[in-house]
């Protein structure tokens, strides 16, 4: 994964492919954040974003948080995404929810300039170039217009044992986490201002619980009933993908350690666009 | 004192119609102060109720009270003064519970109308929020067991005949259509000379579920009559308290525990489907929550475990209602003593009933000995979230179906359920799991009301209905609190044998 790590454009490539194998979603959920549509709703309702406001989902996986603000919150949405076939069965799941998809760079939307009144971005910061993906979303949103973010931050020397999560340390957005106080160094400089951060941790532990769960599911089932799991467990630019749920467990473990330790938070936050500091 | 002032200021006035010569002055006299009854600290005024008197079941206003995180029902009878009883002991539970509260769905009949408001209408009313889940017949009052508690107050009093429980079925299939489960309770149906008749009754009603609420002692003892018993394959509620004679001792009068080992090693043997059943009591069993569903994940016969705290209704010691053991409580007990196998996380109230009567889960059973529980595979609490969530398109139809009938007060282990489990778990992806029969296992949580904790907006939205030869269907809580049960008793005791059967209400809707 190290070299992975220093190479932001093909962490992405990777982060797509897991989150567009069914795997992820197994052991994820749909949401495929820690928080799930909870944290979404959250930001949404605080936001108070008014019904028919534009709202930009800057990589929108499989498209739960922009489905649950068009429907529940009335807004305009722009689903945006990395990947075609994510974008295809995000589009698939909900027809009628009236969202525009796109596949398009993060770094280079193709909207105009102060195209959107607020935008969500949930565990997608920590796999992007942040100043560059910053930059750009700024861009898009109109003077006062709302970030909308949560993702993973870590603290402490280092995590030595998080950097080989693999599938969990993925999907946990670990593997190129914000680092303690960045966001707030980077935002004044990009042209925002922090209105309200929260604390959302208690939520990576629930994710290590389900992701665990499933796989143990998936490993007795697929032993009692002689299932063949091996091909879940393909995943391309992959390795160690957890599907023995003993693995499962010493990673989990490790997460909740580095949780309680206070090494690793989960974060959700809302920022203006103003000037430039 | 308010009351009487203002008689006394009224009586000052004068006379409407009548003019008075001379100005009178306006001099009230004051209503007198004095120190305020304080509040205890922090207490918050939730919710205003009706409930019953203790005393004399008169029915009157209640409020339902937050305190040291701790739910009360408060209360004042005119003639015997205040009552107060715990309801829930989790204040944040119950209130964030509401979010689960299933819009109610109508019986397809009813049998009787309003005339002097819930709980005096029961028949089902027009104004009855919920159709029935689950309904139980009981057969008889006698009982082989003569235990300190029993909220049946179980006895001397009556046998009900076969035409009255095929009577009883009729109107339970008119009621609801298609009804899926009817367990039949007593006294100890058990000894009912004709209980095998009647489960074939309800068999040949197409009933697909029937269920014996038993205490085990004529499976235990009875071989030629369990043959029969297990030849119609009722699926067996187990009174089963504890691992200990000195739990049996205390709350059922003997030490039962071999008798109950062996009823269960019987129903092993006929391939039977049993839910032990656990009356809960402070200071006496709470110790064996943990131990009791370890025991019933490994015995083969056992599909799941049901805890109800002991309900203070019927026959019971004196108890100490501000100190009676609720669902958060058999929570906590399982969080101490489970080391995480099941965890208070992992289960979630029932929709179809009030969201605080009762929480289930449900768990995939491993050959090795996992024990994986549904809700921490699935967001189960997402799908079962009725207020917020109505619209959300990502929760799949079929999923939450099944997760519907899951959590349901109708819910029964065997093939549904797994059914149910299988469709609930196909959303990751793993079809294959759809051949999980036998793996299913549930441990369901169900507070009854007492007559200190009654809430008539609980008893409207009952789903489980105790059927009565007069062709009424009552709320269970209902007709124990009260006094259906001991108007019931009375008038089935007093009548001869060979009486003809009780007139039968009409069916209104």
């Amino acid at each position: 994964m190290s070299e992975i790590i220093s190479q932001p454009s093909t962490l992405l490539a990777c982060c797509s492919a897991v989150y567009g194998n069914p795997l992820a979603e197994l052991l994820v959920g749909e949401s495929l954040h820690p928080g799930g549509l909870e944290s979404t709703r959250q930001l949404l309702a605080w936001s108070r974003l008014e019904p028919g406001a534009r709202l930009l989902d800057a990589g929108c996986g499989l498209g739960a948080g922009a489905r649950v603000a068009a429907r529940e919150f009335g807004l305009r949405v722009d689903g945006v995404d990395a990947s075609q076939e994510v974008l295809t069965r995000a589009e698939a799941r909900d027809p009628g929810a009236g969202v525009t998809w796109l596949r398009a760079d993060l770094l280079a939307l193709p909207h105009e300039d102060a195209a959107f009144d607020g935008i969500l971005s949930e565990c997608v910061l920590s796999t992007l170039h942040r100043g560059d993906a910053l930059a750009e979303m700024r861009r898009a949103l109109r003077p006062g217009g709302l970030l909308l973010v949560s993702d993973v931050e870590v603290g402490g020397s280092s995590i030595p044992a998080l950097a080989d999560l693999g599938i969990l340390g993925a999907a946990l957005c670990i593997t190129d986490a914000w680092r303690t106080d960045e966001l707030e160094a980077r935002l004044g400089p990009a042209g925002f201002s922090l209105l309200r951060r929260w604390d959302r941790t208690a939520s990576i532990l629930t994710l290590v619980d389900r992701i665990e769960a499933r796989v143990k599911l998936a490993a007795a089932a697929a032993r009692d009933l002689g299932l063949d799991l091996a091909t879940l467990a393909s995943l391309p630019g992959l390795r160690a993908a957890p599907v023995d749920h003993a693995a499962a467990r010493r990673l989990g473990d490790e997460v909740r350690r580095a949780v309680h330790r206070g090494d690793l938070r989960y974060f959700a936050a809302v920022a203006r666009a103003v000037d430039f500091a | 004192m308010i009351g009487s002032s203002a008689t006394t200021s009224a009586a000052a006035a004068p006379e409407a119609g009548s003019a008075p010569s001379r100005p009178v002055p306006f001099a009230p006299e004051l209503v007198p102060t004095r120190p305020a009854q304080p509040r205890p600290a922090g207490e918050i005024l939730h919710d205003v109720t009706r409930s019953i008197c203790p005393e004399c079941r008169a029915v009157i206003d209640a409020q339902v009270l937050l305190r040291d995180d701790k739910v009360y029902l408060r209360k004042r009878c005119p003639t015997h003064g205040w009552f107060e009883g715990l309801v829930y002991a989790d204040a944040r539970a119950y209130v964030d519970q509401a979010r689960y509260n299933k819009p109610g769905q109508a019986p397809a009949r009813i049998a009787t109308e309003v005339v002097n408001g819930c709980p005096l209408d029961c028949g089902l009313c027009p104004e009855h929020r919920q159709h029935t889940c689950l309904a139980l017949i009981e057969v008889n009052t006698a009982c082989n067991l003569d235990c300190p508690v029993c909220f049946a107050n179980a006895g001397a009093g009556y046998n009900l005949t076969l035409p009255e429980v095929e009577t009883m079925l009729d109107r339970f299939v008119e009621f609801e259509g298609h009804p899926e489960v009817v367990q039949f309770s007593g006294g100890e149906p058990t000894i009912h000379p004709q209980l095998l008749e009647m489960l074939d009754a309800a068999r040949e009603r197409d009933i697909r579920f029937v269920m014996v609420n038993t205490n085990g002692l004529r499976i235990a003892d009875d071989q030629a009559w369990f043959a029969e018993f297990a030849a119609r394959r009722p699926l067996v509620y187990l009174q089963f308290d504890g691992l200990t004679d000195e739990t049996y001792r205390t709350i059922r009068g003997a030490p039962l525990l071999e008798r109950k080992l062996r009823a269960l090693e019987r129903l092993a043997e006929a391939d039977l489907h049993v839910v032990l059943v656990a009356a809960v009591e402070r200071g006496v069993n709470e110790h064996e929550v943990g131990p009791i569903i370890e025991f019933g994940l490994r015995h083969p016969a056992v599909r799941g475990v049901m805890f109800q705290p002991v309900t203070h209704t019927g026959r019971h010691p004196d108890h100490d209602p501000l100190q009676r053991m609720t669902i958060p409580d058999v929570l906590r007990a399982i969080d101490g003593q489970m080391d995480g196998t099941f965890r208070s996380s992992d289960f979630v109230p029932i929709p179809c009933c009030q969201p605080t009567c009762s929480s289930v889960t449900y768990a995939y059973l491993g050959n090795d000995g996992e024990v994986i529980p549904l809700p921490r595979v699935l967001e189960v609490d997402q799908y079962l979230d009725y207020i917020t969530n109505r619209t959300l398109p990502d929760l799949q139809p079929e999923i939450l179906h099944a997760l519907e009938g899951l959590w349901s007060a109708g819910s029964i282990p065997g093939t549904p359920t797994e059914e149910r489990f299988a469709c609930a778990v196909c959303n990751v992806d793993l079809p294959s799991l759809a051949n999980i029969a036998r793996r299913v296992f549930m441990v369901q949580l169900r507070d009854f009301l007492d007559p200190w904790t009654f809430d008539v907006k609980r008893a409207m939205k009952c789903c489980i209905g105790i059927l009565e030869p007069d062709g009424r269907m009552i709320p269970f809580c209902t007709y124990n609190t009260v006094g259906y049960r001991e108007q019931t008793r009375a008038r089935l005791g007093a009548r001869r044998r060979g009486t003809r059967a009780l007139p039968v209400v009409d069916v209104v809707g």
